[in-house]
């Protein structure tokens, strides 16, 4: 007969059993949950990008600062909530992909591609001739007056090039691709303190802004206003931020800004500037020398009053992205671009003025008309020691689309 | 031969320690089964990823299938119906028994 005491010992090594076998299934479980959780994630992260991709393709017609949940592949499973909306010069788009408790989130800038073989010089045609002396480089296609390019001989210096254009020239027409009227709608917007919404977080600001300040995209837009003149730095402003000031707007060189628009009618960048932002004034843009503007950077301007206006950039200035200086129709007065010796840019360079090139372009210059200034006189369609080689931009560069015509679209930069 | 019988609760208590080890035991064989079908999952879609990549690389936009490892993956390219310069990338992955081991979409902007 089996003792009494053998059932104690039957519960206790029945419980031992439990406690190990019940280990081995919450492992299992957790195991089993995290893999889910992965899978999910994995979905997730799938749909969002596809949901950006459905962004760079624009034919969903989305309006702009509204909020439009998608079914993705029809069948209910794969939803994502798309915004787009005008950052500047780019488009903001983000989306949300969710599934069950999941979701995420991609913001990002969304820009036009460069065409591969695009033009690196077009000049209106204007019934007179380019002059090229010194060392001036044009590689890439070149659209030019009917006139077409000749040797000239200034300030001393011959053309010492072997060829007046490395690659295809081509007649240019009277006036200057149209610049594309819904970005200067944008453009003139911003200007007139119309674009950014009454919603966001205004901060209302004298005198100057000593601050640091980061602001993620999924925020409201944190609006700085100023009154007058108004200094920037020391600090740091990054992200979903703009800053409009309605006099002269002066940025020191121990300010960090990153993804910000910097609105007012002159903007003044000091020695030394390092950032990558986006600018827009209606009078004059002045880099000081030494600026570093990374890509995607936009220094843009829309003459809105009859007045000398352009931007200039500096000796030993550098700026990645797009540089543009265009008029309102109704003026005559005319805007510039003025690059000067040593000075650099990556990028597009557009202006329905003139354009006084002494430095680098790689990349594109579409201008209604060169103009040279050397201390001694003013030489019209001439070019000295410039350098503008489109062939060196590489055929991923996304910028701003400044033309009318619609070309692909690229992510130029994916935000937090 | 005369076998003494158990009290009751002896036997309800060994009845139901033999019904909790047998339940234990099919709980644990389910899941080795299910650990082996997530470890199947992620075998597909570190193959698709491979698979995909390199075809986007190589800007490769045609309908392909392939197999790895036990695995057969296809993968197929529709126009999308709400945008026509966007791509549907499908695919589906299959396992020797030809149960789908894992299937999805990617959209793509192809302009």
């Amino acid at each position: 007969m089996i003792k009494a005491g053998a059932l104690f010992y039957a519960i206790v090594l029945s419980l031992v059993i439990a406690i190990m076998t019940s280990s081995v299934m919450l492992f299992g479980y957790a195991s089993r949950s995290s893999s889910d959780l992965h899978k999910a994630e994995l979905r997730v992260l799938e749909n969002a990008e596809s949901g950006i991709q459905l962004l760079k393709s624009g034919e969903l017609k989305l309006q702009f600062g509204e909020k439009t949940k998608v079914d993705l592949f029809g069948e209910e499973t794969d939803s994502v909530e798309l915004l787009v909306r005008s950052w500047g010069g780019f488009r903001l788009a983000s989306s949300t992909a969710f599934f069950r408790s999941t979701s995420y989130k991609i913001t990002a800038l969304i820009g036009t591609r460069s065409d591969t073989g695009s033009v690196s010089l077009y000049l209106t045609d204007k019934d007179k001739p380019l002059a090229v002396c010194g060392r001036t480089v044009i590689n890439g296609s070149a659209m030019l007056p009917k006139a077409g390019i000749k040797r000239a001989y200034i300030e001393g210096q011959n053309f010492v090039g072997s060829e007046f254009v490395h690659g295809q020239i081509s007649q240019s027409a009277r006036k200057l691709p149209e610049f594309d009227r819904s970005l200067k709608k944008e453009i003139e917007a911003l200007l007139a303190g119309h674009q950014f919404s009454v919603d966001d977080s205004i901060l209302d600001v004298s005198g100057s802004l000593e601050a640091t300040i980061e602001n993620n995209f999924d925020n409201k837009t944190i609006l700085i206003r100023s009154p007058g003149n108004f200094l920037i730095g020391p600090g740091k402003l990054k992200g979903n931020i703009g800053i409009v000031s309605s006099g002269t707007m002066i940025v020191g060189n121990d300010v960090v800004l990153e993804d910000v628009i910097l609105v007012a009618p002159k903007i003044l960048f000091k020695k030394g500037v390092h950032g990558s932002f986006q600018a827009f004034a209606s009078d004059s843009i002045i880099l000081e020398e030494d600026v570093v503007l990374d890509y995607p950077s936009v220094l843009g301007l829309v003459q809105t009053k009859v007045m000398k206006s352009g931007i200039l950039i500096s000796k030993n200035d550098s700026v990645s992205g797009t540089v543009f200086s265009i008029r309102k129709d109704d003026l005559t007065a005319s805007s510039c671009i003025r690059l000067n010796k040593e000075s650099f840019i990556y990028g597009q360079v557009y202006t329905n003025g003139w354009a006084d090139v002494q430095g680098t372009i790689y990349g594109s210059l579409y201008c209604d008309a060169i103009q040279l200034k050397t201390p001694s006189s003013v030489y019209e369609n001439h070019l000295l020691n410039a350098v503008i080689d489109g062939v060196k931009l590489s055929s991923h560069y996304t910028g701003v689309a400044l033309e009318d015509r619609s070309r692909g679209t690229e992510i130029v930069k994916y935000l937090k | 031969m005369k076998l003494e019988g158990g009290t009751i609760i002896e036997s309800l208590v060994a009845m139901v320690i033999l019904v909790v080890a047998l339940g234990t035991a099919t709980m644990i064989y389910t899941n080795v089964l299910d650990s082996d079908k997530q470890a199947k999952e992620l075998k597909a879609w570190s193959l698709v990823q491979e698979e995909l990549s390199e075809m986007l690389n190589q800007n490769r936009f045609i309908d392909q299938e392939r197999s790895k490892d036990g695995l057969y993956l296809s993968i197929a390219f529709a126009n999308y119906a709400l945008a026509s310069d966007v791509t549907q990338i499908s695919w589906i992955v299959k396992d020797e028994n030809e149960i789908i081991v894992l299937k999805g979409d990617r959209l793509l902007y192809n302009r």
